[in-house]
């Protein structure tokens, strides 16, 4: 909503606000206003869609009464009204807040929005909105914090249907044996030991990107990455195979597109492991099985014939409550790890949590993700023993160290 | 890469071992071939094929799916029973074509039976000369490479497989071109019985049929499902633009489908602004189930926007596979649609039972079978509890009874 002076430069929200809370010094009755710390929402809640969205719950106050929103750089609203009861600005509120259902900072109802009536406060206001309007200044128009790795993977241009084919046509040939990561999953045994569960292969979409596209932001467009990752898989088997996969010590997992499983090069590939197949673990995401659930059935029997494992990625908490995944029968499922486990969350979801562990199967259950060692010991607490993070290999490192002896 | 050994050949490998097991075997040659050819889609024979599952998987037979859409099934007498069953099964699949409507119950022209013991000679002489006109007919493509004939028919029937320089400039065309004339409209009815169908509501769409023959007559839109729903998202662009321009179309209660992104986006916000307030609680608002898959967490974002609007939300593209997953009242929409195909008859996926408590469970006046062409499917579906269908065969249902409406008010003018 910013609006344009006659020499063409913008006029910033904050500044028409402090304009605005000027200008009603001597008519402050009948006003008050509600600051609303949407800054404090969680990331991904913190999307310019998500505000530009929350926006629209104050539709009928603008149009029907003397009101105005300023949405602030930083993510916060103002509302300023004049004759507005306080039912009606509430119902606005509770608009924003079913749309944010699910974050934490609207189940506290002094951290979500500040009142103020002007009779009384518009000293305060007045001061509070100079100190916001300074914040939000600083905070420059980038609304959400991405995760380092994401935000170096989301630069630049979004990919095109144009340069995802040249993208393609560079990856075809192009190594990317020394792209590929691994990330230790572990099961913590009752003793509290860790061991070695699998180790998760995978390439970093990041350092891809600086090599074969750089400029292009490949994950940016959700449904021509999942193409791109079709060429990848390819390009990854034939990479894992310059390994020595024959012989393998320890087990493995790979992430791959259903379509893959039917492919030239993973025939090549299942050859080249033979018997060591049970050593290696395959990852589906649920977006790409959902889409085929038949051939997803048909590559589980294929590939647990022939002695892999097959896991079932990228589950979280959401998921979980909107459906069961136990009918797929995969051998894991992965679980993301997510704040609303603990943050927020009622008693009665943590109850629900455990029903779904207990009826998957805790060994079945893998949660990843973990951002800290407090993760695990609420996994724990759910039944759940194996898990993944950024720091598990340091964990078995450190265990390993302790017992005297070489991680795996 | 050499083609995989045929399915002919497989058999006859077969038949040679069987040679010392012969006793107590018996084989059913399903001619699906009869049929007519619009009963002999890929998904009808992968359907009658996959009635015999059960039995292959006991091991209690083989199956071979011929080129020439046959099934040979090789089984063991203990199973008859269930291979008549399975039989039966296919029987009323096919009920409505020609092959089985018009054919005394006591006639068999669907299949014919062997005992392998002393029939195992005709058996083998016939599998040999299948396996030699096979051998004739491919040599001359197989001189040419390629993996062969299967390959190229697809192609013919089908088109190319999309690539994503096609899309680019699919995408690049539907920018200048005037789809208009491409938009379709279907009912969704509600029919009870014999009774006239009920408009419940209308989906307004682009035929991506006529799309695809005028834009790129040579390319396979649906080759592809990451780069077909990346389409469709252009698509959402040019159709909300259409009707906020234009809201000829507009006429009762609408359905159109969009993209969760794109209810994210300005150009919905846009339309949002542009139509009457009035109008949103007339829209139902269809999202594709692997796309509200994708990205829950859009999707609850997107609802509950679009909900506390006034429109309505219907999930789209559920098929026997994934409605046991699509818990409409957990998903909080008010709409679920799920797609016919013979295939809901193979109780391998999902039982009749199972079938009917899904359906209960969704609400029977909140789930629409859609892609209707024919009697058959409007039959199962009222079957199994479904009251509200979608489909050619609807369309032709009330244009039967526009005809008839017309004509009495002729004749009434006569008079």
């Amino acid at each position: 909503m910013n609006d344009t002076l006659p020499n063409g430069t913008e006029l910033s929200p904050e500044k028409m606000l402090l304009d605005h809370i000027r200008r009603f010094d001597r008519t402050r009755k009948g006003r008050s206003a509600v600051h609303l710390h949407l800054s404090q929402l969680k990331d991904h809640f913190r999307q310019p869609h998500h505000l530009r969205i929350a926006q629209r719950a104050f539709d009928f106050l603008i149009n029907g009464t003397e009101s105005r929103l300023y949405p602030l750089n930083n993510g916060d609203f103002v509302l300023i009204s004049k004759d507005v009861p306080v039912g009606d600005m509430d119902a606005a509120l509770s608009k924003v807040r079913i749309l944010f259902n699910g974050d934490p900072l609207i189940d506290d109802d002094e951290s979500f929005a500040t009142w103020y009536d002007m009779g009384t406060q518009y000293n305060e206001f007045l001061q509070d909105m100079e100190t916001v309007v300074e914040a939000s200044q600083k905070a420059s128009a980038k609304p959400a914090q991405l995760h380092p790795s994401a935000a170096k993977s989301m630069a630049g241009r979004p990919l095109t249907p144009e340069s995802l084919d040249r993208a393609i046509a560079v990856l075809r040939n192009t190594d990317i044996f020394d792209l590929i990561k691994h990330q230790a999953a572990i099961r913590i045994g009752a003793g509290g030991d860790a061991k070695l569960l699998f180790r998760e292969h995978f390439v970093s979409i990041g350092a891809l990107q600086t090599r074969i596209a750089p400029g292009t932001a490949l994950v940016a467009d959700q449904w021509l990455f999942q193409y791109f990752t079709e060429e990848l898989d390819k390009r990854m088997l034939v990479a894992m195979g310059q390994r020595e996969l024959s012989g393998m010590k320890h087990p493995i997992s790979i992430n791959l597109n259903l379509a893959t499983v039917f492919s030239r090069e993973f025939e090549a590939f299942n050859n080249a492991v033979g018997p060591d197949a049970r050593k290696i673990v395959i990852e589906f995401q649920t977006r790409d099985v959902f889409s085929s659930l038949s051939r997803y059935a048909m590559a589980r029997k294929l590939l647990q014939n022939k002695g892999y494992k097959v896991l079932i990625d990228a589950l979280n908490p959401l998921s979980l409550q909107f459906f069961d995944p136990g009918r797929l029968e995969p051998d894991y499922f992965k679980v993301y790890w997510g704040e609303e486990y603990v943050t927020g969350a009622s008693q009665k979801r943590i109850d629900e949590m455990h029903a779904m562990v207990a009826k998957l199967g805790a060994s079945n259950v893998l949660m990843a993700r973990l951002d800290s060692e407090d993760a695990i010991k609420f996994g724990l607490t759910l039944g759940i023993t194996q898990f993944q993070g950024h720091f598990t290999d340091d964990l078995l490192r450190a265990m390993a160290a302790k017992m005297g002896r070489k991680a795996p | 890469m050499n083609a995989p050994p045929s399915q002919e050949s497989l058999l006859l490998d077969y038949i040679h071992r069987l040679d010392k097991h012969k006793a107590g075997r018996a084989a059913v040659l399903v001619h699906l071939s009869r049929l007519k050819p619009y009963n002999r889609r890929e998904h009808h024979l992968r359907a009658a094929a996959s009635t015999f599952d059960p039995l292959v998987k006991n091991l209690q037979g083989q199956l071979f799916m011929l080129e020439s859409s046959d099934l040979m099934l090789i089984f063991k007498k203990d199973a008859k029973d269930a291979v008549d069953t399975a039989v039966v099964k296919l029987k009323f699949m096919f009920g409505d074509d020609p092959l089985l409507e018009n054919t005394p119950k006591d006639q068999d022209k669907l299949c014919t039976w062997y005992n392998v013991e002393p029939q195992y000679d005709q058996l083998l002489g016939m599998v040999q000369e299948w396996v030699a006109a096979q051998t004739d007919k491919n040599a001359p493509v197989k001189a040419g490479g390629g993996t062969g004939r299967n390959t190229l028919l697809s192609r013919e029937q089908s088109g190319e497989p999309m690539t994503p320089r096609h899309l680019g400039r699919l995408e690049n065309a539907l920018m200048r071109a005037d789809l208009t004339n491409m938009v379709r409209r279907q009912f969704i009815c509600s029919l009870v019985g014999e009774s006239i169908p009920q408009e419940v509501f209308s989906e307004l769409f682009i035929a991506i049929h006529d799309l695809q023959q005028t834009l790129m007559p040579n390319i396979n839109l649906g080759s592809n499902q990451w780069l077909f729903q990346h389409l469709t998202s252009s698509l959402d662009k040019r159709i909300l633009s259409m009707l906020s321009k234009n809201d000829r179309n507009m006429t009762g209660e609408i359905s159109i489908n969009l993209n969760v992104a794109t209810l994210l986006s300005q150009d919905f916000l846009k339309f949002d602004d542009q139509i009457m307030a009035s109008m949103r609680g007339s829209m139902i608002l269809e999202l594709h189930w692997v796309d509200i898959i994708s990205d829950l967490n859009s999707f609850v974002f997107a609802r509950d926007f679009v909900k506390e609007r006034g429109y309505r939300i219907c999930i789209d593209g559920l098929d026997e596979y994934t409605l046991p997953y699509a818990d409409r009242k957990k998903m909080g929409v008010d709409f679920a649609k799920i797609r016919w195909s013979p295939a809901l008859l193979n109780e391998e996926t999902m039982t009749i039972d199972e079938l009917k408590a899904c359906i209960q469970s969704m609400g029977e006046a909140r789930l629409v079978l859609c892609h209707c062409d024919d009697r058959g499917a409007i039959e199962f579906g009222q079957a199994v509890g479904v009251q509200l269908f979608q489909g050619r065969h609807i369309e032709n249902l009330l244009a039967e009874e526009n005809r008839r409406r017309n004509m009495r008010r002729r004749k009434g003018f006569r008079r």
